[in-house]
């Protein structure tokens, strides 16, 4: 089981990794189906 | 190793989206040269292919229609309940609640998000973020569908010596609707389901479950 205390604190690096990462694929992702259509490829 | 644990959920669904997109990338590749080789045309290389709108159309139809369900679930949750689905809050807590529950403005607490503390659109935006956010996702990537999906129209189009037709064209085509709608079906019919079942299925040990001696009636267990 977690410990509850550690939950209550500010997120850790490893938090703000996971965060940002699930961001930068999405942001990569949806650029790159946007852009790549509007080549006409 | 605690880093690793700590985030093992997000880990392990990253990994496994990694997989699948990559499964997906060659199976259409290799589905792709099937069907160029039965037009007598010369087979695409692999780079070809996942820089191609065909690859795009498929992967976009169904990011757009996860955000939706996503988005729409998040919204619906605020407004409408379920009695007995752990998913839904209690029957009478629809609505945003109050700031006290909602720990913002002069109610948050010192470790609370300094969006949640501040007041006006600050406080607005970040109240909002996660509707947002899967919101903008599902938009872009159904954006993505239509555009891709009209240079792959045109691509046949040309092959059979029929004119192109502009994006606005391609947002009422039959094709582009089919696209959509066969995936939204399926994310509504499994979200309603998630709904209804848990009222009286239960999985020992996860989150989406009431716990196994919950009464069938009890609805969320989280915000006693």
């Amino acid at each position: 089981m977690a410990d509850a205390s550690d939950e209550d604190g500010v997120p850790s690096r490893a938090e703000d990794v996971v965060f940002w990462s699930w961001i930068g694929v999405l942001a990569v992702g949806l650029a790159y189906m946007i852009i790549l259509p509007l080549t006409g490829r | 190793m605690r880093p690793i644990r700590d985030n093992a959920l997000s880990l392990a669904f990253g990994a496994l989206f990694v997989l699948a997109l990559a499964g997906q990338s060659i199976a259409g590749w290799f589905d792709n040269n099937e069907q160029l080789a039965e037009h007598g045309q010369p087979a695409e290389s692999f780079g070809a292919f996942v820089t191609s709108s065909e690859f795009i159309v498929d992967v976009a139809e169904n990011w757009q229609s996860e955000f939706l369900q996503f988005f729409l679930f998040i919204a619906a949750t605020i407004w409408l309940v379920q009695r007995g689905s752990p998913e839904s809050k209690k029957p009478g807590d629809e609505g945003l609640g109050s700031d006290e529950e909602q720990l913002v403005g002069a109610h948050a607490h010192s470790d609370s998000p300094s969006w949640a503390k501040a007041r006006g659109i600050r406080q607005m935006i970040f109240s909002n973020s996660l509707l947002l956010v899967m919101g903008a996702v599902f938009a872009l990537s159904w954006l993505a569908q239509s555009l891709a999906g009209t240079v792959v129209m045109n691509a046949e189009n040309a092959d059979h010596g029929m004119p192109p037709i502009t994006w606005l064209e391609y947002l009422v085509s039959p094709d582009f609707w089919n696209r959509t709608l066969q995936n939204w079906q399926s994310e509504f019919l499994a979200v309603g389901s998630m709904i209804a079942l848990s009222i009286f299925l239960r999985q020992r040990g996860s989150s989406e479950s009431k716990p196994v001696g919950a009464p069938h009636r009890e609805t969320a267990t989280a915000s006693e």
